[in-house]
């Protein structure tokens, strides 16, 4: 009877090589890994404050429109709008408290004013805001203030937020109003 | 010749359990049997040829390893912003995903394009001479142009449109005349779409 033969068994692969290689890539992707999340805003610039989401000065469609403008300036902001008690001459002004600027209040404001228009008949849907800014508002501060405008409060956590005015154009010529 | 009675254990030798090793012993004699122990134990190892150290199973390091590696790849080509070390950008409760596009930083003290500057700044002041006719900064518009031309023929290389998208990364304590004059720079140089960045509010 021919004997079987026993395949021989495979030789043990030497990996030493490889963790050497790949002992040194880690290294080098740490140090080009970022392990924070980014996110971008989108925004459009306008050079002059003219309302947003296309204005009462867009005069090819007969709607009402919001027309809203946030002044960011270095006492804090005010709000102007197509609506009662937010008009050009009755702008509300929302001082700093402190060294701060009051988002909390801003926030308040323009839920206010996104609830009002929206219970107004014949009025179209309006997500659009102008900040108009004062030369020297640091960069932080645009950002919080479009945070405040972004989404309707209480809905942050949902998925996906209810949007309030998140179609921003920033804009220079701040009007140097009295905001005490 | 000192005489001393070891116990294995070092217990009483009246122990009926430790009285492995019974007897007095002669603390010369058990020299000699521990050098003919080791002299045994080398010449079985002279025999068995050269000493080998046993094998390391590396293959769960390996297994970590490639997983981290993977993590990293990832991460790395994902990325589509590439921070400034000078640059502390601001949080923001914002959810959109940044995508591939020309990227500007602005620094205290130097405009970039795609990382290469192009305007030098003093405290984010920018010389009179840097703003042209138009009232745009000059080289900022040039660095620009130079970039969209570069999207736009890959844009049409690649069969699809040129969307005119600009990521603008700053920092935290940048004034808003600044930004207003770059955003209107790379409106000069035909790009439509701003996209300020920021780090996640968690």
């Amino acid at each position: 009877m021919a004997k079987v033969r026993e395949p021989e068994p495979l030789p043990d692969l030497n990996l030493t090589p490889m963790m050497n290689l790949v002992c040194m890539i880690i290294p080098f992707l740490l140090l080009g890994a970022s392990f924070v999340e980014y996110k971008v805003i989108n925004v459009s610039a306008s050079m002059e404050a003219d309302g947003g989401g296309g204005g009462p000065s867009d005069e090819k469609e007969n709607k009402p429109k919001l027309g809203l403008v946030i002044g960011v300036g270095p006492t804090g902001y005010y709000i102007i709008a197509n609506l009662p008690g937010f008009q050009q001459s009755e702008s509300k002004k929302i001082p700093k408290k402190g060294a701060d600027y009051d988002t909390a209040t801003l926030r308040k404001a323009l839920h206010e004013i996104y609830q009002i228009w929206h219970k107004q008949a014949g009025v179209e849907e309006e997500h659009g805001a102008t900040l108009s800014l004062d030369d020297n508002v640091p960069y932080e501060v645009i950002i919080q203030t479009m945070d405040a405008a972004r989404y309707i409060p209480g809905t942050e956590t949902q998925v996906p937020p209810k949007m309030m005015f998140d179609g921003i154009s920033l804009a220079g010529g701040f009007q140097a109003v009295q905001i005490e | 010749m000192a005489e001393a009675n070891i116990n294995v254990a070092g217990a009483p030798s009246d122990d009926p359990v430790n009285q492995v090793y019974r007897g007095p012993v002669n603390k010369a004699e058990l020299d000699v049997l521990l050098q003919k122990a080791k002299a045994k134990n080398a010449e079985r190892r002279a025999k068995a040829g050269k000493y080998e150290s046993p094998a390391l199973n590396i293959n769960s390091l390996m297994d970590i390893f490639t997983n981290i590696l993977v993590y990293l790849i990832l991460t790395y080509a994902n990325d589509p912003i590439t921070l400034n070390r000078e640059v502390n950008m601001p949080k923001s409760n914002a959810l959109i995903d940044p995508k591939q596009a020309v990227q500007m930083t602005i620094t205290p003290n130097h405009i970039l394009v795609n990382n290469i500057s192009v305007v030098q700044l003093s405290q984010y002041e920018y010389s009179r001479d840097a703003i042209d006719a138009e009232g745009t900064l000059a080289t900022l518009k040039d660095a620009l142009s130079k970039a969209r031309e570069k999207q736009q023929r890959f844009a049409a290389g690649g069969g699809s449109n040129f969307e005119g998208m600009i990521n603008v990364i700053a920092n935290t304590d940048m004034p808003a005349k600044l930004l207003l004059r770059v955003l209107d720079t790379a409106g000069q140089a035909e790009f439509g779409q701003y996209k300020l960045a920021v780090v996640k509010n968690k």
